[in-house]
C-alpha cells in the first residue's frame, strides 16, 4: 500500500523538540511507543507534539518508518536538564506499571486531578529501600534485595523493607498479596540455616539447569502500599512543558495529609461502570 | 556441571516438572527435595539381565519415574559414569564409558549431610580406593543400592560404602527392586 508523501516538521523550542506532522493513527501510535507519556504533550491550540529532546532519534526513527519526508528546522540547541527540589501534593500515586516504552514508572495525580507527576521505579526502589523486583527475582537472596553472603540480620531487613511494601495490610493490591507471599517463602528460608545451606547447595549443584520462574504479575511491576498513596512529597525532579509535568528523578521524603482534627487523608482507586476514580477518607 | 533435559518432557513428579507445576525454580523445588540419587549410567548398566531381558538402564528409568510418582519433588536425579550431570527432568538420559565414582562422591558432596544420599550403582568404580577415601570425608551417611546379581563384587565394595558413612545399603537383585529402597529412605 502506498502511503504518498507526507511531510512532517520538526524544531527546537524552550528546549523541547516541536513535532508537526498531518494526523497519521499509525505515526501516534509509533510516536506513544517510543515516546512515554511523561515526555510528550498534545499542545492543542498549535497542534503539535512536544518532546523531551533526548527523544529526537526515536522520532526520526518513527517518521521514516511510516514513510515520512521530514524537515529538521531544529536550531541545534541542547537542552540541558535543570533538576529542582519541589514539596508536591500528591493526591493519588499509580501503580508503577510497564509502559509501551519499556519504561516502568507511576503516574501521580496533583490536587486538581491532574495526572502531572511521574515517578521512575527506580526512584521508589530508591524511596522504599527495595531495589528489586521480587517477581523477577530468580533467586531467594534477589528476592529479597540482598547478596549470597548476607548476613541474618541483612536478610530480616531485605524482609522487612518488603514487608512494609507487599504486606496485605498495607497494600491492598491484589498483585501485592501474591509478592509477598514470595518474599516471606524467601525469608523462611534464608532466616533458617539448614533451610538455606539446603537451597545453597540445591544452587550450586544445579548449576545451569533451566529455569521455570514465576511469570511476571500482569504488567503491574511496583504496587504502591496504601499508605504512600498520597502525601506532600518531597521530590527531586525536572518540570517540563511549561511546569505542567514533573518528571521525579528522586524522593526526598514523604509527609501524610493531615486536617486540623489530625486525620491522615488515605485515597483509594475504584472501578465503577468501567471507569475508574479515587476515592478520598480521612482516617 | 551440566544438566540434561529430556526430549519427552520431565518425568511427572521431577523437579522440573514441579518447579512449572508450582511457578517456582529448579533450585527452590531442589531444597524441598529429600533425596539426592546418584546413579551409575556406566557401560555395564546396558546388561540385559533385567526384567524381561530388558536392560538395567530402562528399568532403572522405569523405577525412577514409578518413585517420583509417586513421591512428586522428593529426588533429586544426578547421573554419572565418566563426570557427573543434573537431569532435573528426572531421569537419566545417556550411557557413559566409566565409572566415576569418585568424582561423583566428590559432586555431591555439597549435598553432604543436607539431604539423604542414594548412589545406584551396579558395577565397580574406576578407583575404589580413591571413592572410598572420598567417602570417608562425608559427615551424613551415604546409602548405597546395589543392581545386578548376587555376589557380585560390586556389591561389596557398596556395602563397605555404606558402612564406612553409616548409610544403609539395600540390594536390587534386579533393578526392579529399587524403589522398595528409596521409598524406605523416603519413610526415614
Amino acid at each position: 500500500m502506498s502511503r504518498g508523501t507526507r511531510t512532517a516538521n520538526l524544531w527546537t523550542e524552550d528546549g523541547e523538540l516541536v513535532l508537526q506532522s498531518v494526523y497519521d493513527v499509525g505515526f501516534i501510535m509509533a510516536l506513544k511507543l517510543v515516546v512515554p507519556s511523561y515526555a510528550r504533550q498534545w499542545d492543542a491550540p498549535n497542534k503539535v507534539w512536544r518532546v523531551r529532546p533526548q527523544y529526537k532519534p526515536d522520532i526520526l526513527k518513527a517518521l521514516k518508518d511510516y514513510g515520512y519526508i521530514y524537515h529538521d528546522a531544529a536550531n541545534g540547541a541542547q537542552a540541558t536538564m535543570q533538576v529542582e527540589v519541589d514539596v508536591i501534593r500528591l493526591n493519588y500515586l499509580g501503580n508503577a506499571r510497564r509502559r509501551a516504552s519499556g519504561e516502568v514508572t507511576a503516574s501521580g495525580m496533583n490536587e486538581r486531578g491532574e495526572w502531572v507527576y511521574s515517578f521512575p521505579l527506580s526512584a521508589l526502589q530508591d524511596w522504599f529501600g527495595v531495589k528489586t523486583d521480587p517477581t523477577q527475582a530468580s533467586t531467594y537472596y534477589e528476592m529479597l534485595g540482598v547478596n549470597e553472603r548476607a548476613t541474618l540480620a541483612e536478610i530480616k531487613k531485605g524482609y522487612r523493607n518488603g514487608a512494609k511494601l507487599w504486606h496485605p495490610d498495607a497494600n491492598s493490591d491484589p498483585g501485592a498479596a501474591e509478592v509477598f507471599i514470595l518474599i516471606t517463602e524467601a525469608y523462611e528460608v534464608l532466616a533458617n540455616d539448614r533451610k538455606r545451606a539446603r537451597y545453597d547447595a540445591a544452587k550450586r549443584m544445579v548449576g545451569s539447569a533451566p529455569r521455570t520462574k514465576k511469570a511476571a504479575l500482569a504488567d503491574v511491576v511496583w504496587p504502591v502500599p496504601d499508605r504512600y498513596r498520597c502525601g506532600y512529597v518531597k521530590v527531586e525532579g525536572e518540570w517540563l512543558f511549561g511546569r505542567t509535568k514533573l518528571a521525579v528523578s528522586r524522593i526526598l521524603g514523604w509527609d501524610d495529609i493531615i486536617n486540623t482534627s489530625g486525620q491522615r487523608l488515605t485515597a483509594r482507586w475504584t472501578v465503577a461502570g468501567g471507569n475508574g476514580h479515587v476515592d478520598y477518607d480521612w482516617v | 556441571m551440566s544438566y540434561i533435559q529430556r526430549v519427552d518432557g520431565p518425568t511427572k513428579g521431577s523437579l522440573s516438572q514441579v518447579a512449572e507445576e508450582k511457578g517456582i525454580t529448579v533450585e527452590q523445588a531442589f531444597a524441598n527435595a529429600e533425596v539426592v540419587v546418584v546413579i551409575d549410567q556406566s557401560g555395564s548398566m546396558c546388561s540385559m539381565d533385567a526384567r524381561d531381558g530388558q536392560e538395567r538402564f530402562d528399568v532403572a528409568e522405569e523405577e525412577l519415574r514409578k518413585i517420583q510418582e509417586a513421591y512428586p519433588g522428593a529426588v533429586a536425579v544426578f547421573e554419572f559414569s565418566d563426570d557427573i550431570r543434573f537431569c532435573p527432568d528426572g531421569v537419566p538420559t545417556r550411557i557413559g564409558r566409566m565409572t566415576n565414582l569418585t568424582n561423583a562422591l566428590r559432586y555431591v558432596k555439597q549435598a553432604d549431610n543436607l539431604y539423604e544420599i542414594v548412589v545406584i550403582s551396579d558395577g565397580e568404580p574406576d578407583n575404589e580406593y580413591a571413592a572410598m577415601a572420598v567417602a570417608r570425608t562425608f559427615k551424613g551417611p551415604i546409602h548405597t543400592i546395589f543392581i545386578g546379581e548376587e555376589g557380585n563384587q560390586g556389591q561389596d565394595f557398596l556395602r563397605k560404602l555404606a558402612q564406612a558413612t553409616g548409610g544403609r545399603q539395600f540390594q536390587a537383585d534386579k533393578p526392579g527392586e529399587l524403589m522398595p529402597g528409596v521409598v524406605a529412605l523416603l519413610a526415614g
